[in-house]
This record gives structure tokens, sequence and C-alpha cells, in this order.
């Protein structure tokens, strides 16, 4: 098949799946991020930490990551694709009108992706003493999810509204502006330690002189080699691998690159299984 | 300093460190909860005895006063009359995507159980979370308790569904 085709089909699959967890479980990410809030606020409250419903998406969904490394994201999580339609859409615009939004340097992007860990301690440490629900109507994930369960948020939201919608122009000028800079589950994965066997890495021997193709094209601003201070955050888009000249880049697991079809469709289904197991399936 | 997969080795041990100070919170807690227990229901066993002399004294008095209609009549007027009839009663609240249908009993003129019937379209996990402020319910008789935090819509909607049942509960 050529290369050029395969590229097309390894995006419309991306796409099907992200689609189908868009509809069927967007609320995936809210309740394992829930988990965690859970922990801290049966801490604060002086509760036994049980295996509730929401830490059992925690649990489910971290080791999923720690096995498999960032599927989840890539792939599955609601907010992730609604980061990449608007941000497919912004660059089609981009590209009809020949004019293209000014990229951050590299060293800001750097900076930015610290401040994810940031919103992370801010919301355990206000579950932690109890000033949480002071913020209600401010979570633009909650705006989200309101949107998703097709429900129009009420006036207490406003601060959430506006919130999600500088987020969405974030979305539309940088490739998954949120799940790098902002998401405080992103940085809970990033944290995890994902076997370094899932992790992409290249054969820098084998490299084209002064190619840099998977760096140019990667969303999250990697190196692409195994086991680093960033590896955390790959989100496993498999777009090094699909613009790499000589398919390069691989996984540790033998033959196997990690772009295959088939085991993409593995890991989706081993996904939604667990999705439907934690009872975060609709209709 | 580790070799090969340095962050890898670094970020098992964090989480093995914050799954052991979970582990051991919970651990310590479920000790601590087992000595209080033990030293309420001795206290409990205390208080009772005492209350079971109050009552003989009391009921000491009664048997003097008999015959006085206004005093027995004073006591029946003091037992608290519950404000719900007996009964079966359902009600709706708006939960997250849907409305949510619960089912109260009241016996004796209290709530004795509340099911959720139906959930609509939340999630599962959500409810499963919510039912939650249940206990709480039974435990106040009443439908005005705090939300399980991260599960408020589905709770509110709960809260919302018995209050209704319990409305229709107060008759005319």
């Amino acid at each position: 098949m050529d290369r050029k085709k395969r590229k097309k089909i390894q995006k419309g699959i991306r796409l099907g799946i992200q689609i189908l967890f868009l509809l069927v479980a967007p609320a995936v990410f809210t309740s394992a991020f829930a988990g965690a809030k859970y922990i801290v606020t049966q801490f604060a409250a002086g509760e036994l930490v049980e295996l509730s419903a929401f830490l059992k998406t925690l649990l489910a969904i971290g080791l999923f990551t720690i096995i498999f490394g960032r599927f989840f994201c890539g792939y599955a999580c609601a907010f992730g694709t609604l980061g990449d339609i608007i941000f497919m859409i912004s660059s089609g615009i981009q590209k009809k009108i020949k004019k293209k939004l000014p990229k951050l340097p590299e060293t800001v992007s750097h900076l930015l992706k610290n401040v994810k860990y940031v919103v992370l301690a801010g919301v355990l440490f206000a579950c932690m003493f109890g000033i949480y629900d002071r913020f209600r109507g401010s979570s633009p994930w909650d705006v989200f999810s309101m949107l998703t369960s097709l429900r129009i948020p009420g006036k207490e939201y406003l601060i959430g509204v506006i919130l999600l919608a500088f987020i969405m122009i974030g979305m539309a000028w940088e490739e998954r502006f949120f799940c790098k800079y902002l998401c405080p589950m992103g940085g809970i994965f990033t944290l995890l330690p994902i076997l370094p066997r899932s992790l992409y890495r290249r054969n820098r021997e084998n490299c084209f002189p002064g190619c840099s193709a998977c760096e140019r094209q990667c969303p999250v601003h990697l190196k692409i080699d195994g086991d680093s201070v960033d590896s955390g955050e790959c989100i496993q888009c498999n777009q090094c691998l699909e613009n790499c000249p000589k398919e390069n880049i691989s996984t540790g697991f033998g033959k196997i690159k990690g772009n295959e079809i088939w085991v993409i469709l593995v890991k989706a289904v081993v996904l939604f299984l667990l999705c439907m197991y934690l009872d975060l399936t609709r209709w | 300093m580790l070799g090969e997969n340095t962050h890898f080795k670094i970020k098992v041990i964090n989480l093995i460190a914050i799954v052991a100070v979970i582990y051991i919170y919970n651990l310590n807690l479920s000790l601590w909860e087992t000595t209080e227990t033990l030293k309420f229901q001795e206290t409990r066993a205390d208080m009772a005895e005492k209350q079971l002399t109050e009552l003989e004294s009391s009921l000491d008095n009664l048997v003097k006063q008999y015959g006085d209609k206004s005093a027995a009549q004073e006591i029946s007027a003091s037992v608290p009359q519950s404000k719900w009839k007996d009964g079966v009663y359902q009600g709706e609240g708006a939960g997250f995507a849907g409305n949510i249908l619960v089912e109260v009993t009241i016996e004796n003129g209290v709530i004795a159980n509340i099911e959720v019937l139906d959930y609509g379209n939340d999630d599962e996990a959500y409810v499963n979370m919510a039912v939650g402020v249940i206990d709480a319910m039974l435990e106040t008789q009443s439908s005005e308790v705090d939300a399980v935090s991260g599960a408020t819509f589905s709770s509110n909607g709960i809260k919302a569904a018995v209050a209704a049942a319990l409305q229709e509960a107060e008759g005319e």
C-alpha cells in the first residue's frame, strides 16, 4: 500500500475512534479526575478512601496508561477530540486564507507545559481545604460535559463558559493546546510510570542526517527517544510515525511499530470494554 | 545513577509512595474507627442505663398523677407526630442528562427506604457515586444533605426527586 494512502486510512481510523468515544463515552476523563479529587476529599474529611466508582475509573485508566501509554489521550478523551476537531477546522482555514498563526517559541511552550501541574495542585488543594464547592460554575469541563449531554449551562456557569471559550481559542491556535499546557489529568498521566517499551523511540543511527520530520510534527514537542524527562507527554497520536520518511520509529515490542491498524484496534477495543465495565458508556 | 530508564524508575518509586500513603491512611483510620466505635458503644450503654432510670422515675410520677387527665393529654401531645403518611411515594428531579426517578418508602412515619428507579441518560458511574446521599438522607431523615463531590448533578437530582416524593407524603 502506498504511504499516502495508508496515512489517510490511519488518520481516518483515528478520527473514527475519537468520534465514537466522544459520542458513547464522553465522561471518562472527568470521572477519572474525580477519582483523584475523591482521594484528597476523603483525606480532608477524615473518611476512608473506598473503591468508589470514580476511584475505579482512575485506577483502570491509569493502569491502562501504564501498560499501553497515553492511548486514551490520543484516541478516546472527549476533550482531546474537541481540541483536535477545532484545530482541524482552524488549520483548514489557515491553509485557505494562506495565513498562518505565529507559533509559540519552543522555550515558552516548554515553560507552559508546567502550568498543568499548577492546575492539578490548585484543584487538589481546593478539594483538600473544602473550598472546591465555592468554585462551582467555573469549571470548563462541567460546561463541556453539559454540552455533551445536550444541556445548556445556566447563568451560574458564566466563568466556566468564558474559560471554555478561551481554551477553545487556544485549541485553534496550537494542536493539543489544552492537553499539553493545562490538563490536570494530563499532569497525572505524565507522572505515571509508562512502561518504557510502550514509548516511541527513533533509531537515531538510521535517521537521515539533519531530518527532524517527527519532531516538527509532534503536537507535544517531544524528542522521541524513549524514556526521557518528557516521555510522559506523548499522547500516541502516531503522527511522528506517519511522517518519518524511513518509518524509523517504533515501540520496544519487537517488530511492532505501534501504529499498525490491528494494534490500534486492539487498544481501542480493550479501552472500550474497560469503559463499559466502568459504567461510563451511554446508549 | 539508576542506569537505563531512569525516569521510569523514579516514577515507579513516586507511585509506590503515593499508594503507600493512601494505604497507611486507610489502615490507620480503620484502626482508629474501631477503637472509637468501641468507646462510643460503651458510652451509649451508660447513657441507655441513665435514660432507663430517668424513664422509670417519670413513670413513677405518672402513676402518682394518674387520674389527672390533663397531664396524660400533655404527654400524648408531646409525642412528635410524623409529617409523613405511611406509604410508597415517587418523585422526579433533574439529573445531569435527564430525570432521576426515586421511590421513597415511609414506614411508621420515618423514611425507611429510598430507591433510584431510573436515571435517564446520566452515566451509571456518576449515579453510583451520587447514591451516597441516600445513606445521609436516611440518617438525617431529610432530603437536605450535602451533594457527593464530583457527582453534584446526579446528587442534586436525587435530592430534588426525594424532596418531591416527601412533599407528596405530606399529603394535603
